[in-house]
């Protein structure tokens, strides 16, 4: 089999992991081929609207484990490959130069065992650095069970490191991934997080000590082929961000390609309504100061599928609003719909020089569109003209239209009445509203 | 605070040779005027029109102390958010950099945070643009290697070659490689560690090799495999990567 066959078989087994990010680092060429940006940098889109940044590709895809979800699972009869180091680094290096990618995101299946897979994995990342002097992006994913020192030297070489936590629960995880071991998973968490730690330790003492995974390290699930609320796995991503100190958590809506009892049938969607709330309220928890029990509750453990979390939570917390945009602070105003940390930088700075009005928010480039309804400015909304009607449908998220009618189930959670603004005087019924919308976008479909 | 003074409106047409020289001595000639230019435009762009032309002669020493007083009466900053929409070439980058300056010179080392004033967010959103196509650029460059030389053509809605000089000679230092902008008829050549961007009325690209068409089919192939049917969102990507960048990727040669 030649490389472009086994690249395909590969990176088709590798494209439901989701990261594709190559932020976080920042290290100058040193006389090889390759640098990084904080930033990260995109270098293409592909179909599915997802950015392909790096060489996203599985170093095999045999596996020993038998997990359910998995298309690697090793009941599955599928054609099996792996890459050899040398392979690998050349299929790297050489697109790197044409520009195609910003590096290489290396994931694997378990061949023999933990170790022996990291071994290949270290081996390829070897040649990368230290032969082609390779100073690209590189993403490495821990094999669960691994031992601690290859998951240090793994870290030296790359610049992130992950490992899955798969599924949000233990039970979850035992039911679907039997030979896998939750403490297995959070175990080399744990071995990152504390390496990170020291190297932090070491860098401050010696300039040139070898940095370790030094864009830090992230994780990622599957939405919806287990029975976790929305709720159950926003806890637990907060409560990796703050134990493991992680980058970034992903999730990643179950797309069904396998048969079997224990999954959700074949023909159930991808749940991305879903999966887009959670990271919405992602976002909430990491760049918004939001707690993950001001985001859901046990008594409301589930998304309103209707409005995003933060629109949710505002309404939820009328006594909160009206802010004024004039004296507020940042934290006041990240937590205003429809304003984001853009905004409000540029709300802050621009007040010191002149009294924000509705028109002066416009020219600064807020986008007013939710957020009017929640704000004070200098000249006190007079002009804006509403009704309750209008204020609810600029309220409903209009993402529930793009992943369609169909998943729009949750309805009793949708709020009954909202009095948004002592300004407005407006109450009206979300809930009315969202039916109207489905039922025109029901029409829509039908005629 | 406010800023009332404006500046009356004139009505003559200041041409001058295309240069950044050029240009801050057109803006020094325009000051002392004392008036509001009716155009500030280059020999190139140059239409002829019924109002009162003036040819501006570059002058070295004016410019310079254009550009000093940028920098210190209103910011660095400042300094570099006109040089990047002059260089980028920002339409109507000479009126927009004008009413800009003539703002700075009252509010001082402010002005880019003045963002409720019209000319200021118009100034910044013009240098926004420009940085935004040269960062989209750095990654949507595709080059292809011709026996050892990397070479790669653009199509720029604005004149990025130097924004994005940086990063490539960082990133591939130890090559030699060309960027050739067809829409700016220049090229960045790096060769022997040493960059330079260069006018090039057109470039004949020799016959591709075995390997590299092998590559280009290879990264074709792993483009389509890695998206996931189940989620296709064609939408989404047109908004992430506008099709303006779509021309010389080799991705998307079959989705034009």
């Amino acid at each position: 089999m030649n490389v472009a066959e086994k690249l395909t078989i590969l990176a088709d087994s590798a494209k439901y992991d989701v990261a594709c990010t190559s932020s976080g680092s920042n290290r100058k060429n040193l006389n090889g081929i390759g640098n990084t940006v904080p930033a990260g940098c995109c270098h293409a889109f592909s179909a599915d609207g997802r950015c392909i940044s790096l060489l996203k590709v599985l170093y095999t895809n045999h596996c020993i484990y038998d997990c359910k979800y998995c298309v690697n699972r090793s009941s599955n009869d599928v054609q099996r490959t792996a890459f050899t180091p040398k392979e690998l680094s050349e299929l790297t290096i050489e697109f790197y130069r044409r520009n195609y990618i910003e590096g290489l995101f290396l994931s694997s299946g378990v061949m023999k065992n933990a170790d022996y897979t990291m071994e290949q994995i270290i081996k390829t990342l070897e040649i990368l650095r230290y032969e082609y002097k390779f100073h690209g992006y590189i993403h490495a994913k821990t094999i669960p069970g691994a031992s601690s020192d290859l998951v240090y030297r793994l870290g030296i070489l790359a610049d992130r490191l992950s490992v899955n936590v798969e599924l949000p629960s233990e039970a979850s995880l035992n039911r679907l991934a039997p030979n896998k071991d939750r403490k297995a998973i959070f175990k080399p968490m744990g071995y990152i997080a504390t390496g990170t730690k020291q190297n932090k330790q070491e860098l401050a003492l010696y300039k040139h000590a070898p940095k370790f995974a030094n864009a830090g390290q992230s994780t990622q699930m599957i939405i919806g082929a287990s029975p976790e609320s929305d709720y159950q796995i926003v806890k637990l991503s907060e409560g990796m961000y703050n134990k493991y100190s992680l980058k970034r958590v992903f999730y990643s809506a179950y797309i069904p390609t396998l048969e079997d009892k224990m999954l959700p049938a074949i023909d159930t969607k991808p749940p991305l309504l879903r999966e887009h709330r959670l990271y919405q309220a992602d976002f909430m928890l990491r760049q918004y100061h939001f707690k993950a029990d001001e985001i859901l509750s046990e008594e409301n453990p589930d998304f309103n599928p209707f409005v995003d979390p933060k629109c949710n939570w505002a309404l939820n917390n009328l006594h909160f609003f009206p802010v004024d945009v004039n004296r507020a602070s940042f934290e006041e105003l990240l937590r205003v719909p429809g304003i984001g940390p853009t905004s409000a930088k540029r709300i802050i700075i621009a007040r010191r020089h002149s009294k924000l009005t509705m028109l002066n928010l416009k020219k600064i480039g807020a986008v007013l569109k939710r957020a009017r309804f929640f704000i004070i400015t200098a000249d006190e909304l007079r002009g804006i003209i509403t009704t309750p009607e209008i204020t609810a449908k600029t309220l409903i998220d209009p993402s529930i239209y793009s992943f369609g009618v169909e998943q729009l189930s949750l309805f009793d959670n949708a709020p009954k009445s909202i009095d948004i603004n002592p300004h407005l005087k407006s109450e009206f019924t979300v809930a009315q509203i969202a039916s109207d919308v489905v039922e025109a976008s029901l029409r829509k479909h039908l005629f | 605070m406010s800023y009332s003074k404006v500046a009356k409106q004139g009505d003559s047409l200041y041409i001058y040779d295309g240069s950044l020289q050029g240009f801050y001595t057109a803006i020094y000639d325009v000051f002392y005027s004392k008036k509001r230019p009716f155009l500030i435009v280059s020999e190139d762009n140059y239409q002829p029109t019924l109002n009162k032309e003036i040819t501006v002669y570059t002058d070295i020493e004016k410019a310079q102390k254009v550009r000093q007083s940028i920098k210190e009466k209103i910011s660095t900053y400042s300094l570099k958010l006109v040089e990047t929409v002059f260089i980028g070439e920002y339409p109507n980058k000479e009126m927009i950099i004008y009413d800009y300056l003539f703002f700075g010179y009252q509010a001082g080392a402010n002005t880019h945070n003045v963002l409720t004033e019209p000319v200021v967010s118009v100034a910044l959103t013009a240098e926004k643009r420009i940085l935004y196509d040269a960062h989209m650029y750095t990654g949507f460059v595709r080059f292809s290697d011709y026996d050892g030389v990397l070479i790669a053509k653009i199509d720029c809605k604005y004149f990025i070659l130097p924004f994005i000089a940086p990063h490539f000679t960082d990133r591939f230092s130890e090559e030699n490689f060309m960027i050739y902008d067809e829409n700016f008829k220049a090229a960045l050549v790096y060769k022997d560690k040493e960059f330079d961007i260069i006018s090039v009325e057109s470039l004949e690209l020799p016959k591709e090799s075995e390997n590299e068409l092998g590559y280009r089919q290879m990264w074709k192939n792993f483009y389509e495999t890695i998206a996931i049917k189940e989620r296709t969102n064609l939408k989404l990507r047109t908004n992430l990567m506008r099709k303006r960048f779509w021309k010389h990727m080799t991705e998307m040669q079959d989705e034009n």
